[in-house]
């Protein structure tokens, strides 16, 4: 999807008991520096993402706030501190998986079929 | 040498109730045993009728080992007391876990690290426990240099309190009723938690995220070690689990890698996927071994000196409670008690 055939993923999924929503704790690597503001300022314009990150004041992604929602939220932003240049975030994320994961996702491609002209 | 040892025992919550069961279980040597609270009252532990007594800078004349599983500021004012009536502390808190002068020590990965106490020794963390437990073995035969965790952190790690709360939950859950939430930041059942102690505002990792990296460099000998970890907090009762992504500096292969912890103490392989063998926390809950499994090359890397692997451990026991008592253990068996 990404367009990126050489992507290195690695990841260690999990089931919890919890009943909806899925998490994912995620480390990322980049060509390019980045740092957690610019992130955050990233994903805030970007659609289907909504950025929750105040942990002072117990704001972070989590599953029970995820459940129902369209949009994933991300939160726990943060420069890698296992890397000694500015190319790594780390960022937790939830999501609901049978909305973005499936129905909502699915609608949406109606939608945009429709608005491409392609149906 | 001795042949009795006089223990005291500071806190009687989830950590301090299963210091009793092991020091049962695995026949310490106890002397007089004396049990130590917030407030003296009567109080039954594990079928047995104990006279707790508050504690005070007087109470350890003629102990030879204190445990404490009592709160970090509990440690802090009683430390002096306990050193002065020439007693060994063992402390559970994060007290004294960075002290250049206290060894942080879990025995399978650092027991030599006693010899140098001047009276006082420090248990990890109890994530930093399980994750090297399956960790160390692995970095003596090909050298760690960078690590990154997620964990899955069982609600008694907060103390009895979270426990309670969680089973609280869980029953008003069931009947319908608003959900209590108070030893935790939010509801734990049907949630998860990315957040266990407190934030550090200048790179906004949490405490407990730190402690990974810190309490590892020290006890591996290892200052220059690479971590990076997100902690959450899960609704099970019991036994932290942890997914870790390991790079070695030299080669190595889930073969070997499962080879070497086979011949390790303190943890146990369980990596039969295919007939659903892999490490869960129900499994890992009041064992002594740390399980491990789900060893498998790192696909993300081209070269073969990364590894993944899930492991699961009792928090109370190898994080805490187990791993005093064997410090105690220890500390007889290399005279230095
Ligand atoms: N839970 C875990 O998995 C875990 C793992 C590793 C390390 N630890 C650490 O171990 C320690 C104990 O944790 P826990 O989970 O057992 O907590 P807990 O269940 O809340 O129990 C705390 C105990 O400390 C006692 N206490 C409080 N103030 C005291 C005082 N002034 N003097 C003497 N005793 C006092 C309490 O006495 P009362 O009974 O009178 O209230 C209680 O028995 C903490 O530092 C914790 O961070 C916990």
């Amino acid at each position: 999807m990404l367009h990126a055939p050489e992507l290195m993923i690695s990841c260690t999924s999990v089931r919890v008991p919890i009943a909806r929503a899925h998490s994912e704790s995620l480390n990322l690597e980049f060509e390019e520096d980045i740092t957690p503001e610019e992130a955050r300022e990233i994903l805030r314009t970007a659609e289907g993402v909504k950025v929750v990150d105040d942990p002072l004041n117990g704001l972070y992604p989590m599953p029970l706030d995820a459940t129902a929602k369209y949009d994933v939220l991300a939160g726990r932003i943060r420069q890698d501190i296992s890397r000694n240049d500015k190319k790594g975030l780390d960022m937790f994320i939830s999501g609901d998986q049978l909305l973005r994961g499936a129905a909502l996702n699915a609608v949406e491609i109606a939608e945009h079929l429709v608005k491409r002209g392609l149906v | 040498m001795k042949t009795k040892y006089n223990v005291g025992l500071v806190g009687v919550g989830a950590v301090g109730t299963e210091m009793i069961k092991v020091l049962k279980e695995r026949a310490f040597p106890c002397g007089k045993v004396q049990v130590f609270a917030s407030r003296e009252r009567d109080e039954q532990i594990l079928g047995e009728t104990y006279h707790v007594l508050k504690a005070d800078e007087n109470s350890f004349a003629g102990m030879d080992i204190v445990l404490f599983a009592g709160k970090t500021d509990v440690a802090i004012q009683l430390k002096d007391a306990v050193v002065k009536a020439g007693a060994k502390m063992i402390d559970n808190s994060r007290a004294f876990r960075q002290d250049p002068d206290v060894p942080l020590v879990v025995p399978q990965v650092n027991a030599e690290d006693l010899d140098w106490n001047k009276g006082v020794i420090a248990n990890p963390n109890c994530t930093t426990a399980i994750m090297l437990e399956a960790v160390a073995p692995l970095h003596r035969a090909k050298k760690l240099k960078r690590l990154i965790a997620s964990t899955y952190q069982a609600a008694s790690g907060a103390g009895a309190p979270g426990l309670e709360e969680l089973e609280l939950q869980m029953k008003e859950y069931v009947e319908g009723k608003p959900l209590t939430v108070k030893a935790f930041q939010h509801q734990l059942t049907y949630n998860l938690i990315p957040h266990i102690d407190k934030f550090d505002e200048q790179n906004w990792y949490t405490l407990e995220e730190l402690k990974m990296r810190n309490e590892a460099r020290k006890m591996l000998h290892h200052p220059d070690l690479l971590l990076s970890c997100t902690c959450v907090r899960v609704p099970i009762a019991r036994a932290h689990s942890e997914s870790l992504n390991l790079e070695f500096e030299e080669e190595i292969t889930p073969g070997e890698a499962r080879e070497i912890l086979q011949a390790s103490e303190g943890v146990r392989v369980v990596d039969d996927p295919l007939n659903g063998g892999y490490p869960m926390p129900l499994d890992a809950t009041g064992k002594y071994d740390v399980l491990a499994g789900r060893i498998r090359q790192d696909i993300s890397r081209t070269d073969r000196r990364g590894l993944e692997m899930f492991v699961s451990g009792d928090q109370l026991l190898r994080g805490a409670a187990l791993n005093a008592v064997e410090i105690a253990e220890h500390l007889v068996k290399r005279g230095l008690v």
